[in-house]
């Protein structure tokens, strides 16, 4: 029989609600998995395996009883630890914060908890989830990062510690991450999931993502986590749909190649791994063009290096000022470039956000999908850094929702992946597509499970 | 202004910005950023925006 780790959230929870699985076994197999591997991974900052193993046993007593509190009953879940959880330290990577308890759970884990499941523990991330890297090592490979900021939410659940987990995404750290360590990677549009009781970085940019290992699992993921929240004054109240549920057209989709920019930063092994899904998209009936990119994407990548600065120092400033010596040097430079930048630029620099923002949607009329590499390369050697975040901010500036498929191996034997971008508020579509594309590329990442 | 002149123009309002606010060593080993972060403020500066009334930051 398989061993209940490597089965997706989709069969876990199958398995549990017909009881063919129960949520002790699923639990105890998660947990002698991250026995296993912790140590060479280090995905984790903290594991609550008590609370844990007696949320197992309740829910099978429910569910034994015919009692299934919601679709995720007795799924263990990973939480990036920069969601607040109630009673569980939230530590945001940082020195600063190493003792912190909050009293509440943000409005993501609730949901999550509201929809049955358990939080299984914090993963890892880089300080306050800037770039100051996690100790958390690629699974494919551990000379390798996992990417970042969301380091151990990717690795986790690429190895089989978790079924899915949380992350948040304000440059590149749910799909850089995902791409980085072979697994799927999700990041809504801005507003669609609620960031209240998150431990902001960039107010305008952002975002609450997904990680699992199939498209099906984020969008029943998404199905829990999507939906206005009053807490939070950037939430959307845009209609949520049951996205696992969401359908596609019945014609063939027209795909939207970006080449301008990601031609020239991608490495060619990267571009011809693109090339090669292309080929089987259209072999699957898709049509494919080269998308003409507005003015203002020339200059999103400067624009969103401005905000986020300014941004960041706005909300770090005064911690700072308590505890210099207790930020690391990359958070510490971003905060001390932020405090420097005119106001005149950062009003300049949302503007052009909201410029690009309306230029893209008129953009996305015409297509199905956008299509992109995920990054510019594999994993890069070493955990001093966690690669560069380029190709995600043009999306992460606009506030659309992406999503990043794996779609093969580098010859270094590391997992590279297509990003794929759809129209605002329409994660239905986009991940109709996207399970349309998994289906087309083949691409099965599951040795690292053995 | 040319953009390169006008990089240059803001790197020197940075570099003494950071100086008065950092000190001199610091703002000496920010060098490169600040010259980044000036790049970034040139290619911003350069940018037609459309005029607008008010900008509507909500949406």
């Amino acid at each position: 029989m398989t061993e209940p780790y490597r089965l997706t959230l989709a069969e876990m929870i199958r398995r549990i609600q017909r009881k063919k699985l129960s949520p002790v076994d699923l639990a105890e197999s998660l947990l002698k998995r991250i026995d296993f591997l912790e140590p060479s991974i280090q995905a984790w900052t903290t594991i609550d395996r008590g609370k844990v193993l007696a949320g197992a046993r309740r829910d099978e007593k429910e569910i034994s009883r015919g009692r299934i509190r919601g679709p995720l009953h007795g799924i263990p879940l990973g939480v990036k630890d920069i969601f607040y959880t109630a009673g569980l330290k939230t530590t945001g990577g940082s020195k600063v914060l190493s003792d912190f308890i909050p009293s509440f759970d943000s409005t993501a884990v609730l949901r999550l908890k509201q929809a049955g499941a358990m939080i299984l523990g914090k993963t890892a991330t880089t300080e306050f989830a800037h770039a100051d890297p996690a100790p958390t090592r690629n699974p494919w490979n551990r000379e390798h990062t996992p990417g970042g900021s969301s380091s151990g939410s990717a690795a986790g659940v690429a190895a089989g510690m978790c079924p899915g987990a949380l992350g948040s995404q304000t440059g590149g750290s749910v799909l850089r991450p995902a791409s980085y360590c072979g697994v799927v990677g999700l990041k809504p549009t801005y507003g669609r999931i609620s960031r209240h009781g998150v431990l902001p970085f960039s107010w305008s940019l952002d975002h609450v993502g997904i990680f699992t290992r199939t498209v099906l699992d984020a969008a029943i993921l998404l199905n829990a986590l999507a939906g206005y929240d009053p807490l939070d004054p950037t939430s959307a109240r845009e209609d949520v749909p049951d996205y696992t549920r969401s359908r596609k057209s019945s014609r063939a989709p027209l795909i939207g190649v970006v080449e301008e920019f990601y031609r020239k930063n991608a490495e060619d092994q990267v571009w011809e791994n693109t090339r090669a899904v292309l080929e089987r998209m259209k072999k699957a009936g898709a049509r494919v063009e080269i998308v003409k990119m507005p003015e203002s994407f020339a200059v999103a990548h400067d624009a969103h290096r401005v905000l986020m600065r300014a941004e960041g120092a706005a909300f770090h400033r005064p911690l700072f000022q308590k505890h210099p010596d207790l930020y690391r040097p990359k958070l510490r430079e971003l905060i001390e470039l932020g405090c420097l930048i005119p106001a005149v630029d950062y009003l300049s620099a949302y503007r052009i956000k909201r410029e690009f923002r309306r230029s893209m949607d008129r953009v996305m009329e015409r297509y199905d999908l956008l299509l992109t590499p995920s990054t510019s390369s594999p994993a890069p050697k070493g955990i001093e850094s966690t690669g560069d975040a380029w190709f995600q901010v043009p999306w992460s500036f606009s506030g659309l929702p992406t999503i990043t498929l794996p779609s093969g191996l580098s010859k270094e034997g590391l997992p590279l992946g297509v990003q794929l971008a759809g129209k605002a508020f329409a994660e239905g579509k986009l991940l109709a597509w996207a399970r349309w594309c998994e289906k087309g590329i083949e691409v099965s990442l599951s040795s690292v499970l053995d | 202004m040319p953009a390169p002149a006008k990089e240059e123009t803001l790197l020197t309002i940075l570099k003494n910005s950071a100086t008065k606010k950092y000190g001199e060593d610091r703002a000496k080993a920010l060098e490169a950023s600040l010259r980044d972060l000036a790049r970034a403020l040139a290619v911003i500066d350069g940018y037609p925006l459309e005029m607008e009334e008010e900008p509507s930051f909500a949406r």
